[in-house]
């Protein structure tokens, strides 16, 4: 009797591990060529969405691809961030919504230390952004650039109107540095039509008619 | 002897079902159907980009006789369908891939050549410059340059030359029209020293890149 208790009991003990290494096994063949996105959002309550899907874990597995990540609340104003995710590339995304009703206000002034750690997470999320342009777009890596014979100066700046998007800023007071600026950014492989760019200098005559 | 035959028999079930996850999960691709739809072109090759010959080449995977005929292709490969044009087209190439689908189409109706743009604009220009002069007052600036025609000569572009005594602002400006059933009309609404994309997203890209090569 004692026996046959034993071997009940081994089966069971197998069974559960049986089950525990198909569990295990599973969850490993659904991320299968996914990575892993932690969403840090504050207020840790708002709703969190993935391309407009609510997800309910702070903890996402996604494949390759663009993603837009937001975060909502009420009294709060949305936050939301694109980012692309790489194949095997964990990333931490950084949620803030802004308070925007004078309740929400008053929680953010009653909590100090959540304000702290909103600025902390302000700036990793400014700089993953800053990382994901230079990413997109290797071109920024190499401003601001300065010539001095052209002369000219060649910067960029985050586009008001597209998100995550970035335009360039040439300054020069001569066409001649102008040129010489566009010249330079085709040597650096880039091809103006691509780019938003903002002559800083440069006063139309066909708008304006004439002189500054 | 009935427990250890239910356990086995869970077993199987379990990893079954991690068979059918990892099958559906990357499972082999059965490949794509590539139809090839095109027109006023000829000497169609597809070639494999993910594939080289002996001699550094891209892999040459087939020529295409028959338009909308079909061809399979791997999902994960990148190709290209190099053509010629037919009498008054241009020829050139296309790329695509890796494509993650069942069916894949692609159309090849390619543009005028340059010599018959050429031949279509001639004795049409200076209307064009009509247009353009009607459209800014202080055109009197500028010289408008000779331009060119682009694809089936509905899209024009061209320079404008400053002519005037701003030493200051006197960049060469890049004006494009389209021939619309009114006439030809100004698509750059602001002339500037380079035209992008993101400001004047009605103008295809081929052919702003095109103007501020000019």
């Amino acid at each position: 009797m004692q026996k046959k208790n034993r071997l009940n009991a081994r089966i069971v003990l197998l069974f559960i591990f049986v089950l525990g290494l198909c569990y295990f096994l599973t969850l490993s063949i659904s991320r299968v060529g996914e990575s892993k996105v932690t969403i840090r959002v504050i207020p840790e309550d708002s709703r969190v969405l993935v391309n407009n899907q609510p997800v309910s874990s702070k903890a996402v597995y996604l494949s390759a691809g663009n993603y837009t990540f937001s975060a909502e609340k009420d009294g709060f104003e949305n936050d939301s961030q694109n980012h692309e995710v790489k194949k095997g590339e964990a990333t931490i995304i950084n949620l803030l919504p802004e308070p925007t009703s004078p309740e929400a206000k008053q929680w953010l002034t009653e909590n100090p230390k959540i304000q702290l750690q909103r600025e902390k997470m302000g700036g990793e999320k400014a700089a993953l952004q800053g990382q994901e342009a230079i990413d997109k777009n290797p071109l920024l890596g190499a401003l601001p650039y300065e010539d001095v014979t052209g002369p000219f100066e060649v910067d960029y700046g985050p586009s008001e109107t597209r998100a995550g998007d970035t335009y360039l800023v040439i300054s020069s007071l001569i066409p001649q540095g102008r040129t010489a600026a566009i010249d330079w950014l085709k040597s650096q492989g880039a091809d103006p039509t691509d780019y938003e760019i903002r002559y800083h200098d440069f006063v139309n005559p066909l708008v304006t008619g004439g002189y500054r | 002897m009935k427990k250890r035959f239910l356990l086995a028999f869970a077993t199987l079930v379990v990893f079954g079902l991690l068979g059918f996850l990892l099958v559906t999960k990357k499972g082999p691709s059965a490949g794509v159907d590539l139809v090839i739809d095109y027109k006023n072109s000829q000497d169609l090759k597809l070639y494999d980009l993910s594939e080289t010959q002996g001699d550094g080449s891209n892999k040459f995977i087939s020529e295409i006789t028959s338009s909308g005929s079909g061809i399979k292709i791997l999902e994960d490969h990148s190709y290209k369908i190099t053509y010629s044009g037919a009498e008054g087209f241009a020829g050139g190439e296309m790329v695509f891939g890796p494509v993650h689908e069942k069916t894949y189409s692609v159309e090849i109706d390619p543009y005028f050549s340059d010599q018959k743009l050429s031949s279509l604009l001639e004795g049409k220009e200076l209307g064009i410059h009509e247009a353009v002069k009607k459209n800014f007052q202080h055109i009197n600036l500028y010289e408008i340059q000779p331009g060119k025609l682009y694809r089936w000569g509905e899209w024009y572009g061209t320079t404008l030359k400053y002519v005037g005594n701003d030493t200051f602002n006197g960049d060469v400006l890049r004006v494009v029209l389209k021939h619309e059933q009114e006439g030809w009309q100004v698509k750059t609404e602001i002339p500037d020293i380079t035209l992008s994309k993101q400001i004047f997203p009605d103008i295809p890209v081929d052919v702003l890149r095109a103007v501020n090569s000019l």
